[in-house]
């Protein structure tokens, strides 16, 4: 058997193979030997026809002449089945929704499809700078994260573009005209507010040092399509995050934004799957603008160098008729401070009523705001305010700002802040228009602890105007005394 | 595990299932599926999932090997003497079993498209686990030869009532113009199957044209090879068929060419490790989680195909002139089931999602059944047929012999 093996081996031309095959097979045959050429594991039929099929048979189809009609009949077919292929209809719009969602469920190993995203978001993360920022997102006001409040820190975000520009959103900045940003290698340069679109509330800065060599971010060229995926990529407290962001919808300068788990803070810039930057979240809901857009508009307000809108740092509510019965009319409600604004400076705080500014009234929220705008930067102009019945005059310096976020930022919350939700019953809330989640500050003008709180509120014959926090804004209401 | 290593395991592990296989006396074919099912994902996950998906091309490649050395069977002169009554078995068999298990799934309340769909799949008989086990007994006789011919046809007559019924659900699905749905319907009909043929005739003459340089055995494997790749790689292109298109440059060879041989030769030399990763991998894909999800409607597929093939093929074979052995066993080879169902799921997955899952759930589970069992009948069929030449023993002799040589 051995010999005869190696003979089918060796296969030696001239059609000794076919014989030693025989041989072979006969031998292994009567050893009881299993496929001993070795065929038993090929699916070949050639070999049938070892014995049996002369080697030079002609086949059907031979000659030059008969091979190239058929060629040139399976080309014409191929040609023209591609030439009246009909038209596919065009993808519809929900097959494009989240691809890569799509696979990960498909082939059931998402860690591996979602790799693009997280390479996408690390490569973005040093174009990300970083602001030091009160935090405006919900959770920074939570009672719980007092003391990380207080303390200002980098929570707020924004993306660093060529010519030594940063655009961020307008509530990363607490108001301030100037900020302190720190690059993703850690350096702190000052930045100066130079464009500022109130529509979309995107700011554009200019550092005051020039860097050179620092990375930017590229910008996309296309526009996302709703249901693509992207990333919002940051560094926050240390640590790198990166958010996978579903493109809900696409607007004409905006996005709605789906991110997975949670909201973003403001001005965290949201990159496409190549790493380029296509938006800026803006932090108070699930928005962010398309940077296309915006950045020409920025840029032609930073060479007009126009004024920024005019303000004195307070934040005013009107008097509605529930609260015009505790503390009369006639006016508008301050219902919160800048922190060391012209007003605060001033004297003006929550609580007080607007009833005069620069010698007009206003009845009106409407006219208030009016009158403060048209007012000039560094013009100092008399405010008239009620507080507990008395009116006074306060001098008040008119500044230049950013309208939003001068007296909108979180600010911490007194230790034991009573959530209205723990106590006041789901019409109770209803009727005084407050979310459940509000915190009380203050009771009547007076600011109480948590039990004194519990019990003003309980004893409800009595109207009470409650002073509240709900997430990043303050606001009066009130509660009770009802007949 | 990388790509690399588990192809190695995936090597390792077939040669070890097929010597087990042949201790205890079932085809080797067995042997690598159920190893494939221990070492994929849902036993010991040594092949994962994500492998499986980058070694795909693996299975594609061997089934486009596999499906070319089927298609030289078409050679005109033998197709000839048993061609005719061979159609004649593969359309009664396959459409027994169409026509059963459509009915029967119908009855019980899936809809019609799941059933039409499901009919279709059940038609297919698996070429790859039948020629296996064909070669591994070294199989030769009267119903070998119709068995081998049968495959190509029922494959074929498999891939183009596809077709119809993806037309024919196409056009009921609706939401177009009638006339643009039926023209796509029409063509996408049109396409696979003349496309794919037509792709095939002109690689398989390419190939010729080339096949009288190629003297060298290696020469003619890197041209067999690279053909074959270049039909399964263009149709997936083109959107055309690969099975077809293999198949049809299989039979162009045969019938254009006179050096078929010389290349069917040289690759035989190379395909043994593909064939044994082809049915491990496929092993690893069987899903024994699926069985669970078998339901009324997937026993009814399972049993009313099995009957629809048997009793189909005797009806074929009624009234032909036939050896008693091949009336009695050739329809217990015809229930194998595999690859090509669950490729036809996929498509089925893409262009019919409705029905997808349900269609999906019952073939996954009734591929796993038919592919532990159909093996097993096969070989019992050619040991009854005496139609196995090879006496299935263990390699043992062989080895001892030749270890004794080396010393």
């Amino acid at each position: 058997v051995l010999v005869a093996k190696r003979l089918a081996i060796t296969d030696p031309p001239g059609g000794g193979a076919g014989r030693s095959r025989e041989l072979v097979t006969d031998a292994a045959k009567a050893l009881h030997v299993a496929d001993p050429v070795g065929y038993r594991h090929t699916m070949n039929p050639a070999r049938r026809d070892d014995a049996e099929t002369p080697a030079a048979r002609r086949p059907l189809i031979h000659g030059m002449r008969a091979k190239l009609h058929l060629a040139g009949v399976a080309l014409l077919v191929l040609g023209a089945g591609r030439a009246v292929a009909p038209r596919r209809p065009a993808p519809a719009a929900e097959e494009k929704v989240a691809p890569i969602l799509e696979a990960a469920v498909e082939r059931r190993d998402p860690a591996r499809l979602f790799r693009p995203l997280q390479d996408a978001g690390r490569a973005a993360l040093p174009y990300t700078v970083s602001f030091w920022s009160r935090g405006h997102s919900a959770f920074d006001t939570h009672p719980d994260f007092e003391s990380a409040v207080e303390e200002r820190m980098p929570s707020a975000f924004g993306v660093l573009l060529a010519n030594d520009q940063v655009i961020t959103h307008v509530l990363a900045l607490d108001g301030r005209m100037e900020a302190r940003v720190t690059l993703a290698d850690g350096a702190e340069v000052l930045a100066r507010v130079r464009a500022y679109e109130a529509r979309t509330g995107l700011v554009r800065l200019q550092l005051t040092t020039g860097l050179a060599g620092a990375p930017t971010a590229p910008l996309a060229s296309t526009r996302p399509v709703a249901g693509a995926l992207t990333v919002a990529a940051a560094r926050f407290e240390g640590r790198d995050l990166l958010v996978p962001v579903f493109v809900g919808a696409v607007g004409p300068d905006s996005y709605r934004l789906e991110p997975v788990g949670g909201p973003l803070r403001p001005g965290t810039p949201i990159y496409n799957l190549d790493g380029e930057a296509i938006g800026i979240a803006a932090g108070e809901g699930p928005i962010a603008y398309s940077l296309a857009g915006v950045l020409d508009r920025l840029d032609a307000m930073a060479r007009e160098a126009p004024g920024f809108p005019r303000s004195i740092g307070v934040c005013l509510q009107t008097i509605t008729p529930s609260i015009a019965k505790r503390i009369g009319d006639g006016g508008v409600l301050v219902s919160d401070v800048q922190e060391d604004g012209p007003a605060a400076r001033a004297g003006v705080g929550p609580g007080d009523v607007v009833i005069r500014v620069a010698g007009e009234p206003t009845p009106t929220l409407a006219a208030a705001r009016q009158r403060i705008a048209s007012a000039r930067a560094g013009q100092r102009i008399m405010v008239t305010v009620r507080r507990e019945g008395r009116s006074r005059e306060l001098e008040v310096t008119v500044e230049e700002t950013l309208a939003r976020g001068s007296c909108d930022g979180a600010k911490p919350l007194p230790a034991a802040a009573l959530r209205v939700g723990s106590v006041l019953t789901a019409p109770e809330l209803s009727r005084a228009g407050l979310s459940p989640d509000a915190f009380v500050l203050s009771v009547d003008g007076v600011s109480i602890g948590q039990r004194s709180a519990q019990a003003a509120l309980r004893r409800g014959e009595n109207a009470r105007l409650l002073h509240v926090q709900e997430r990043t804004r303050r606001y009066f209401a009130v509660v009770g005394g009802e007949e | 595990v990388n790509e690399i290593l588990s192809v190695g395991l995936i090597l390792m592990a077939a040669l070890l299932a097929g010597h087990a296989a042949q201790l205890v006396r079932v085809p080797e074919v067995t042997g690598y599926l159920l190893v494939g099912l221990l070492i994929g994902p849902t036993a010991l996950d040594l092949i994962s999932h994500d492998n499986l998906e980058a070694l795909g091309f693996l299975s594609e490649v061997a089934l486009g090997l596999i499906l070319f050395s089927i298609g030289a069977i078409f050679e005109a002169s033998r197709f000839r003497s048993v061609g005719p009554g061979v159609v004649r078995i593969t359309l009664f068999e396959a459409l027994f079993a169409f026509a059963l298990v459509t009915g029967g799934v119908w009855s019980v309340g899936q809809p019609f498209a799941v059933a039409l769909l499901l009919g279709v799949i059940a038609m297919e008989t698996a070429p790859a686990t039948t020629l296996m086990v064909l070669h591994e007994y070294d199989a030769r006789g009267p119903m070998t030869d119709r068995l081998l011919t049968l495959l190509a046809l029922n494959n074929v007559f498999v891939l183009v009532s596809f077709g119809v019924v993806s037309a024919v659900l196409t056009l009921v699905g609706g939401g177009e113009a009638p006339l643009a749905l039926g023209y796509r319907a029409v063509y996408g009909l049109f396409w696979t199957t003349v496309g794919s043929v037509a792709l095939g005739v002109l690689l398989g003459l390419c190939m010729d044209l080339w096949a009288v340089r190629a003297r060298e055995s290696g020469e003619a494997m890197i041209l067999a090879m690279g053909v074959i790749l270049i039909a399964v790689g263009a149709s997936r292109w083109l959107a055309l068929s690969p099975l077809i298109c293999t198949l049809s440059l299989g039979a162009t060879m045969a019938n254009a060419s006179r050096h078929g041989r010389v290349l069917l030769e040289a690759i035989a030399k190379a395909d043994p490790p593909l064939y044994a990763a082809f049915f491990v991998l496929a092993g690893a894909e069987l899903d024994v989680g699926s069985l669970a999800a078998l339901g009324v409607a997937g026993i009814l597929y399972v049993v009313l195909r099995s009957a629809g093939k048997l009793a189909g093929a005797r009806a074929g074979m009624s009234g032909q002139n036939l050896p008693h052995t091949v009336r009695r066993n050739l329809g217990l080879c015809l229930l194998s089931s595999s690859s090509l169902a669950v490729g036809l799921t996929l498509q089925i997955r893409s262009a019919f999602p409705a029905a997808a899952d349900a269609v999906s759930g019952i073939v996954l589970a009734a591929v796993l059944v038919f592919e532990i069992v159909g093996p097993l009948l096969t070989r019992q069929a050619l040991l009854r047929a005496g139609e196995a030449q090879t006496t299935p023993r263990p390699l043992e002799p062989m080895a001892e012999s030749e270890a004794a040589a080396a010393s």
